[in-house]
């Protein structure tokens, strides 16, 4: 058996590729304009939430994971090495070679800041897988360069494969009794039986994926593009509150909202006409993806 | 006369290979009908499956001899486009052949290379979506379905080319009994229906023979037998009785042949009723615990809940088969048992210890994976030297599990019921007293399917012990003393095979589907054979 679920395949994209790359575009980029964490923080509850109701919270667990152990350190390093903060929280004891060590609320929020920005970036690219399917992304592309955005399609239906092709190398070397932890020279020989193993499957799988595309007459004829799907009313609202939200968040940034200062002294983070601004882009970015109510 | 397809004089070597492997070969495939293609592992059956969609010479190289026509035509003179609209293939890994990342976009794949307008496409979608049965699948992405349904994507996807010819290599391998038979019957309607001709290759043959118009029985690369099945039924059982289902194999030929189905088997066993009291059950192995499953969870990362609080027992001299739907948690549950997943909760105990390569082999469900060295000697004598044992008893290993024979050649060269064996070798190789075998019979020929269960029953025999899962419910029937029936993650039922599969009519072998209501405690040929000895009905 595969561990893959038998009965209740992942619901499909709801979305229109264009709809779902206008949409978790524009929370890419505000991850990126803003700066101050409480709006940012804002960003990822709302975006958290709406990859929770697309795919589940064990989704959202799993995407998250990895960047937000990279998003701590981010914050933990800036805390230890920045000292360009005045609001003092916290001094040590002198040290050898690093001298007195110091937490300031400055370094603190600069670090935090910073840890949301990465988990901002990465929960906008699991929005947009959530959203829509890599393949339907690359066949929009798809009318501009067909046959480099088939390559890609193919490429990421093989990244997947290899990785369970590589678990199960290592399941059965494991099985055989090949240590794959341990010193590192016992390490560096598994490894070269895990890699060859890999390679051969690769290449054997390559061989396969070619015949099947031979079989289905793949380069046989001009390929006709497939049917797309129209975008649908929720698109097009998705799509232009995306539009209207950036150019909101852009307007805002021009005249300071969403940034901070948090070097020598934090702050101000709320600024006049803050609120309501960040409250409307919420707004747009939420829209089309309230469920109405039956009968409603 | 001209068939649709037509081989002729039909010879063709593998690069390098030492001889051919399909040797004046001329067979004539008639319109609409459903020919079944068998015979022994490198008999070269899934070599003509290919040359008859020009895979070989085209994919393979080698040296290529004779001809082979699709309406009279040349395959090697039509393009590519026509060859493939008109001739369809499908192998036997479902999952190596899908290229979309939706249901939907693989089976408008093919159509929309043919150039066909995309509202042609998407009606052939929906036509070959329906009669498949795979509608509901249509938006699902196909990296997420299980084997049984990515298999019926793979073959909505080459019939919605809407060929004359559809080619499959084994597409049961993977299937449980279910969903096999459930394939098979949408081959019959497909043939029916459409008035597709079908060339389907296939080891198991029990529900195969029901549905196909002919047989063709390859040996040694040449055509041992082609003709009806009837006829194939009287044939083998002079030839080879181990290709005939279990049923064909309880009576003597006669004149109208030995029956094929249990419908026909009924009918023969009708005058010889009511019968005596059933044979006596083999006594149980009596050894100590050697496997201990208690309460074992586990769900994967993506979700998907495999174990949900399963325990097992196994001893020594035992043989514990797993059977159940795709799905079930068995593969999870000999993982669980070989440490190789962690179990969130709930302990296994192997040969009274921790799970380790000393206390088992393992057999994983992709075999190839155990497949690392250049010859097959190699491959088993890593096993030995990984637990610490010399090379030297790497020749027995090898003779135990009939691949002696094949010590010099690559694995990954081999066929693939001789490539399963090289697997099963390597797994067992140490000698552990616990073995976890993960399908061992799967793609095996029924010849080598007696050699390896052999092989399992002696390693049961000399005190170890074998848990295996299988889809061969079969195979579990005539080799297990215990079989668990698994499903959603839990066990539903176990016992011995006679009282597991008594009375079932779809989880259970062909003699125990024949004598329901007849008789109990009635699962396997030598069961039945003991039962109506003197009887003048067992053959």
């Amino acid at each position: 058996m595969h561990h893959r679920a038998s009965g209740r395949p992942r619901r499909a994209a709801p979305l229109h590729p264009a709809a779902a790359l206008a949409h978790a575009g524009a929370v890419l980029i505000l991850g990126m304009l803003w700066s101050n964490p409480a709006w940012l923080a804002a960003l990822l509850a709302l975006t958290a939430a709406q990859i929770i109701s697309a795919e589940g919270w064990r989704a959202w667990r799993r995407s998250i994971a990895p960047a937000a152990a990279l998003a701590l350190s981010f914050a933990v390093f800036n805390v230890i090495f920045s000292h360009a903060g005045t609001t003092l929280l916290w001094r040590g004891p002198s040290l050898p070679l690093v001298g007195e060590p110091s937490v300031s609320l400055e370094a603190l929020l600069f670090g935090a800041s910073a840890g949301l920005r990465v988990l901002v970036v990465v929960s906008a690219c699991r929005l947009l897988a959530s959203l829509s399917t890599l393949q339907d992304a690359l066949d929009l592309l798809g009318r501009a360069a067909p046959k480099s955005s088939f390559t890609a399609a193919l490429a990421a239906l093989l990244i997947p494969r290899m990785r369970r092709d590589l678990a199960g190398i290592r399941e059965a070397l494991r099985a055989r009794g090949v240590r794959l932890a341990g010193p590192l020279p016992g390490r560096i020989l598994a490894s070269r039986h895990l890699f060859r193993a890999l390679l051969v499957s690769s290449l054997e799988g390559s061989w396969d994926i070619a015949i099947a595309l031979s079989c289905r007459a793949f380069g046989s004829a001009r390929r006709r593009r497939p049917r797309r799907r129209r975008p649908g009313t929720r698109d097009s609202v998705i799509a232009g509150c995306a539009v209207a939200a950036l150019a909101l968040a852009l307007a805002g940034a021009w005249r300071g909202m969403g940034s901070a200062v948090f070097y020598p002294v934090a702050g101000p983070f709320i600024r006049s006409g803050g609120l309501p601004l960040l409250a409307a882009v919420a707004v747009l970015l939420s829209a089309g993806f309230i469920p109405a109510r039956d009968g409603a | 006369m001209m068939g649709i397809l037509d081989l002729e004089r039909l010879t063709y070597s593998y690069p390098d290979a030492a001889r051919p492997a399909l040797e004046d070969v001329t067979v004539r495939f008639g319109e609409g009908e459903l020919a079944l293609v068998t015979g022994p592992s490198g008999s070269g059956k899934t070599t003509l499956a290919r040359a008859a969609a020009r895979l070989v010479p085209d994919f393979f190289g080698g040296r290529f001899g004779g001809d082979v026509r699709y309406r009279g035509r040349p395959l090697r003179e039509l393009d590519a486009g026509a060859l493939h609209a008109e001739i369809g293939f499908v192998f036997q890994e479902p999952e190596r052949q899908l290229l979309m990342a939706t249901a939907e976009r693989e089976i408008a794949f093919g159509p929309e290379n043919l150039g066909l307008p995309p509202a042609a496409v998407a009606r052939r979608v929906v036509e070959a979506a329906e009669s498949l049965g795979v509608t509901g699948l249509l938006g699902a992405r196909t990296d997420e379905l299980s084997g049984g349904m990515q298999q019926r994507i793979v073959l909505a996807a080459a019939v919605a080319m809407q060929p004359a010819v559809l080619i499959l290599d084994e597409p049961t391998s993977r299937l449980d009994p279910v969903a096999a038979r459930d394939l098979l019957g949408l081959l019959a309607r497909l043939r029916d229906d459409l008035g597709c001709t079908i060339v389907l290759v296939e080891e198991r043959l029990a529900d195969c023979l029901r549905v196909a118009d002919r047989v063709l029985h390859l040996d040694g690369g040449a055509i041992a037998f082609d003709g009806a099945p009837a006829a194939f039924s009287r044939w083998a059982a002079e030839a080879a009785p181990l290709f005939l289902p279990p049923v064909a194999r309880l009576f003597p030929p006669g004149l109208e042949g030995p029956p094929l189905t249990v419908r026909e088997a009924r009918a023969r066993l009708a005058p010889l009723l009511p019968l005596g009291p059933p044979p006596a059950p083999p006594p149980r192995p009596s050894g100590g615990p050697l496997v201990v499953i208690e309460g074992a969870r586990f769900a994967y990362p993506g979700g998907a809940v495999a174990l949900r609080g399963i325990g097992l027992v196994a001893a020594a001299g035992e043989v514990v088969a797993l059977i159940g739907p795709n799905g079930a948690g068995k593969t999870t549950l000999l993982k669980a048992a070989a440490g190789l997943i962690p179990l969130p909760a709930g302990s296994v105990a192997v040969a009274g210890g921790a799970p380790s390569p000393h206390a088992c082999g393992f057999l994983p469900q992709n075999a190839d994976t155990l497949l690392l060295h250049d010859t097959v000697l190699e491959e088993v004598a890593f096993t030995l030297r990984a637990s610490g044992l010399g090379r030297e008893g790497a020749e027995e290993v090898m003779r135990r599990w009939g691949v002696a024979h094949l010590a010099g050649r690559n694995p990954r060269e081999l066929g693939a019921g001789e490539r399963q064996c090289v697997s099963l070798a390597a797994a067992a190789a140490a000698a552990p007293p616990v073995l976890l075998l993960d399908e061992p019979v799967r793609g095996l020929d029924p010849l080598l399917r007696e050699r390896a269960g052999g092989a399992i029953a002696a390693h049961a025999a000399a005190g170890g012990c074998v848990v295996l899962a299988t889809q061969d419910i079969e195979f579990a029937a005539e080799r297990a003393d215990r079989v668990v029936l698994l499903a959603g993650g839990e066990v539903v039922e176990e016992g011995r095979p006679r009282d597991l599969f008594h009375g079932e009519p779809f989880y259970s072998p062909q003699v125990s589907r024949l004598f329901r209501g007849a008789a109990a405690g009635v699962v396997t040929v030598g069961d039945a054979r003991r039962l109506l000895a003197g009887r003048g009905g067992a053959g």
